[in-house]
């Protein structure tokens, strides 16, 4: 049974379109990433589903129930904020007890889902703090507790990492997932971070522009981006795109051809991942201009003497080369992705 | 949504209906009232602008508008000018800014009736400190300041500006504050010595702080009422009348309600005017920076 | 020599500030032989009889009574009406929004003469002349914008996360206005209730005309009709104004960082 389903979502705020028409199903248990560059309506989506945006048009379902006109409160959501957003008056134990002595919960069993989230979240000794008296990676916790001791249908998570320094990231993002799987939520966590994306999703809704570009799994949008903006936007480095057209079965790109077998004639672009370019060969060519080292991985960035189009490449461990120094390239022709019309074209390439 | 708006209107409510009744509503009265003669010894009939006729043409009263012109300008500057040192002072660091800052806001926290009393004594013709200081011991020379006409002015502007230079102080101080530290350091690094460095920087930042003041400072000064009520009661001679006192001379001592309306119609118009060029100076001034 | 230009600096303003009232509360503490001599002297002989005449004689504390009756329930009511008024101008969505909070502002310009005919008019057909409420109610009208502005320019530095966090957590507007816009705002709040009560503790021009009758009157009308029409008695009056002015100037000395916050909000944002 799916927990929340979008139908047409669509958002306005005067002229700008935030959400245009948006369809999604998130099933039970799912751990389910928005994700997507700066603008692109992640948080509107999540404020949609929240309750806290009134929604243009389209329809908010939740458990099977048509919500649009619900309160946040009725929605059975719970919600973590990028600031936290606790309340700087009240205690920890009172930050975690408000939502539910709004909701009139009887006092033993308030207190008693208080300690339960403070022991899970190991917060137990800073109850009675005050947020200004914590770290960033308490306030998270608390933050957290308090959207858990509602033991809502839904968590929404808004960038709730983007505030703590990379390492405390990683800890986090290692406690959410264990969180996750303890309590067998369902969660809906907006980032624009794509390792976050990654390691946390079970499915990952990739949006640009308001649109849903792709829905899969952190695998499916890796190796299948569906579209190109998914195929530029996963990953790092950025895949490489080439401009081409598709002639009797070959793709003809700058002074080379690769046999392909396509249903598709005509312009096509064509991108090739960092990794799935070699040394050597006769699909490009380029001087490097930089060499990344990043400790497990290194990546030389070229740049086409004639045209000044840019490649990004990573080097094996037995390849070297110098700033400076003019190389030729090969792809993986096995690995390529094919696009024409904004959409993916099913490949099976041939050699 | 609606909901949220219906809630929002009706805790705006409240506030709106009680400045509508006690604020706006009298204002429009006060224009349509301006209108008629409206005495008790009169029934009360529509006479078109004669009220603002006798305004502008009657002695005492034009002698009374030069007066709150004189003293709207020379207060208001006096009390930028003082606003602006003491707002120098107690930007600086030291020990024991704290109480300075207080003893600088007393005379914006005495009531401005206390004020009155405080120097119509202080220049009292037998037992005035004033006296004291000029005049020492020789009580024969003792004068009554408030007896004569220009020195009854100063001391009615000269009360005012001991009360509310430190209210132009305090906007001032938030201008100071708001001045980053590090152009301060840039223009030591280049050699701007104090001088130069207040009047190239700290004024320069100031003027939207000083322009504010001003705003605040000139309404409120074509309002003054209670330091004539209680030093000089428009004495001597009406030198030291000003447009409030005399607008509730006409319309509660002698009943004049039409003619004390034009009056208040006037001290209303000349503070639209005064705030609408300054708060357009104010705009554009924050707007360039 | 730096430093002791500076310190002389320091005692002028000082001196300039709290001169005349240091010579007042001179005067009070005077005995009635030595308020007569002259020239003045400056020590006072430290008698309290003025303030005894003060209280008994001229029945002094009963203005005092009426002056905290009504700055009281001044304050009470509009900081209440401010804090209801100013949430919504500084969070909800509401058309009319810088309208209405242009027309308070320019409500608060206005001059006292040009409004006291239609309140006095209103108040008399009302029967609320010589009454507390009569007083309570032009003032809390004239206090209004005061409130609302710093109220609403406080209100407004509020994350908005925390605004959408209570909603999640079940608030209506008035639970989110009351249970989280007011108590973390608190110093905003309790800034704005010391300006109105200096407002309305020190308003005369009002008090002078609706109180005619000296039971109600506040204490400036008391101090500016103060008995003796020809020989006006220092003293007393002295110690009347000091009666007046203590609890302001400790306000002052003990809150001074807030009322200047407090002002400075408020005229900065207008
Ligand atoms: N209250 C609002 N009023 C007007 N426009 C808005 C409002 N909220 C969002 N928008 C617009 O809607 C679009 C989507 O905004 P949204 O906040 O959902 O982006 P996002 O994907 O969360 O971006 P980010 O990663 O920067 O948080 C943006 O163009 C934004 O300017
Ligand atoms: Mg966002």
């Amino acid at each position: 049974m799916s927990t929340l389903e979008l139908r047409g979502l669509t958002k306005r705020f005067g002229e700008i379109e935030a959400l245009n028409a948006i369809d999604l199903t998130v099933d039970q248990g799912d751990f389910c990433v928005l994700l997507g560059p700066s603008g692109c309506g992640k948080s509107t989506a999540l404020r949609c589903i929240a309750g806290l945006e009134t929604i243009t048009d389209g329809d908010v379902i939740i458990n099977g129930d048509r919500v649009n006109e619900k309160t946040p409160k009725e929605r059975g959501i719970a919600m973590v904020f990028q600031t936290y957003a606790l309340y700087p008056h009240m205690t920890v134990r009172e930050n975690l007890a408000f939502p539910l002595k709004m909701s009139k919960m009887p006092k033993d069993e308030m207190e008693k889902r208080v300690r339960d989230a403070a022991s899970l979240l190991r917060i137990e000794p800073m109850l009675e703090r005050r947020p200004r008296e914590l770290s960033g990676g308490q306030r998270q916790r608390v933050a957290i507790g308090r959207a858990i001791v509602r033991e809502p249908t839904l968590f929404l998570f808004d960038e709730p990492l983007s505030n703590l320094d990379a390492k405390l990231r990683n800890d986090m993002r290692l406690e959410i997932a264990a969180l996750h799987r303890r309590l067998e939520a369902t969660v809906i966590y907006v980032t624009h971070d794509q390792v976050e994306a990654m390691t946390l999703g079970k499915t990952i809704v990739v949006m640009n522009d308001g649109r849903i570009e792709q829905v899969g799994t952190p695998d499916e949008v890796y190796q299948r981006p569906a579209t190109p903006f998914v195929a530029g936007f996963v990953g790092m480095p950025a895949m490489n795109f080439i401009t081409g057209e598709i002639r009797n079965d070959a793709f003809e790109g700058n002074g080379f051809e690769i046999p392909v077998s396509v249903d598709h004639e005509g312009e096509t672009l064509l991108g090739v991942r960092p990794e799935d370019i070699n040394l050597g060969g006769d699909h490009g060519e380029g001087e490097v201009e930089i060499i990344e080292n990043l400790g497990a991985d290194r990546y030389a960035y070229l740049k086409e003497t004639d045209t000044r189009k840019r490649w990004a490449v990573r080097l094996n461990a037995d390849e070297s080369v110098d700033v400076g120094q003019a190389v030729n390239l090969s792809f993986n022709v096995e690995r390529l992705h094919l696009y024409a019309d904004n959409r993916r074209l099913d490949v099976t390439s041939s050699s | 949504m609606n909901s949220e708006r219906k809630a929002a209107y009706a805790l705006v409510a409240p506030a709106v209906f009680i400045v509508a009744v006690f604020v706006l509503s009298p204002i429009v009265q006060a224009f349509i009232n301006s209108l008629y003669r409206d005495t008790p010894f009169s029934p009360k009939t529509f006479i078109g602008l004669d009220n603002y006729r006798t305004l502008f043409s009657d002695s005492v009263a034009t002698g009374t508008i030069e007066f709150t012109l004189i003293f709207v300008i020379v207060s208001t500057a006096l009390e930028i000018l003082i606003g602006l040192g003491l707002a120098l002072v107690i930007h600086e660091h030291f020990k024991g800014r704290g109480l300075v800052r207080a003893a600088v806001l007393i005379p914006w926290a005495i009531p401005t009736v206390v004020a009155g009393v405080m120097w119509k004594y202080m220049l009292n013709d037998q037992y005035g400190f004033v006296n004291l200081v000029f005049y020492g011991s020789n009580v024969a020379n003792y004068v009554a300041w408030l007896a004569s006409e220009w020195s009854a002015r100063m001391a009615i502007i000269g009360a005012d500006v001991w009360k509310t230079s430190s209210f132009a102080a305090l906007l001032i101080l938030a201008g100071l504050q708001s001045i980053p530290e590090d152009l301060y350091e840039a223009a030591r690094i280049d050699g701007a010595n104090a001088v130069k460095r207040f009047f190239r920087i700290t004024l320069p930042l100031l003027k939207p702080a000083i322009l504010l003041a001003l705003l605040f400072r000139m309404m409120d000064a074509f309002r003054v009422f209670a330091l004539v009520y209680v030093m000089t009661q428009g004495a001597p001679g009406g030198s030291t009348n000003v447009l409030q006192y005399y607008g509730y001379q006409k319309m509660f001592p002698e009943q004049q309600f039409g003619y004390g309306s034009a009056v208040s119609v006037l001290v209303f118009v000349m503070i639209a005017i005064v705030a609408t060029i300054l708060i357009r100076t104010v705009r554009t001034r924050i707007y360039e920076s | 020599m730096r430093r002791v230009v500076f310190t002389i600096v320091i005692v002028a303003v000082v001196l300039f500030s709290i001169g005349p009232f240091m010579w007042i509360l001179n005067t009070s503490l005077k005995s009635p032989q030595t308020i007569a001599e002259r020239p003045p002297t400056i020590i006072p002989d430290l008698q309290t009889e003025f303030f005894a005449a003060a209280v008994d004689e001229h029945n002094f504390m009963r203005y005092v009574g009426n002056s905290a009756i009504v700055a009281g329930l001044t304050t009470l009511l509009a900081v209440l009406v401010g804090t209801l008024a100013a949430y919504p101008l500084a969070r909800l969505r509401m058309p009319w929004r810088r309208g209405i909070l242009s027309l308070v502002l320019a409500a608060s310009m206005f001059p006292q003469i040009a409004i006291v005919g239609g309140v006095y008019r209103l108040l008399l057909k009302l029967g609320l002349l010589n009454t507390h409420p009569g007083l309570v109610l032009p003032y809390t009208a004239l206090t209004l914008p005061l409130a609302i502005w710093i109220l609403t320019s406080f209100f407004k530095e509020i994350p908005s996360d925390l605004e959408d966090s209570a909603r999640v957590d079940g608030c209506g507007p008035l639970a989110t206005m009351w249970r989280i816009f007011v108590p973390v705002a608190a110093p905003a709040v309790f800034t704005t209730a010391i300006l109105v009560f200096i407002y309305a503790w020190n308003e005369f021009f009002f008090a002078l005309l609706i109180m005619t009758d000296p039971a109600v009157q506040t204490l400036p009308v008391g101090i500016a009709k103060f008995p003796g029409e020809y020989m006006v008695p220092w003293g007393e009056l002295a110690a009347a104004a000091v009666i007046a002015t203590i609890p302001l100037v400790v306000l002052v000395l003990v809150l001074q960082r807030r009322i200047i916050s407090g002002l400075t909000a408020g005229a900065v944002k207008g």
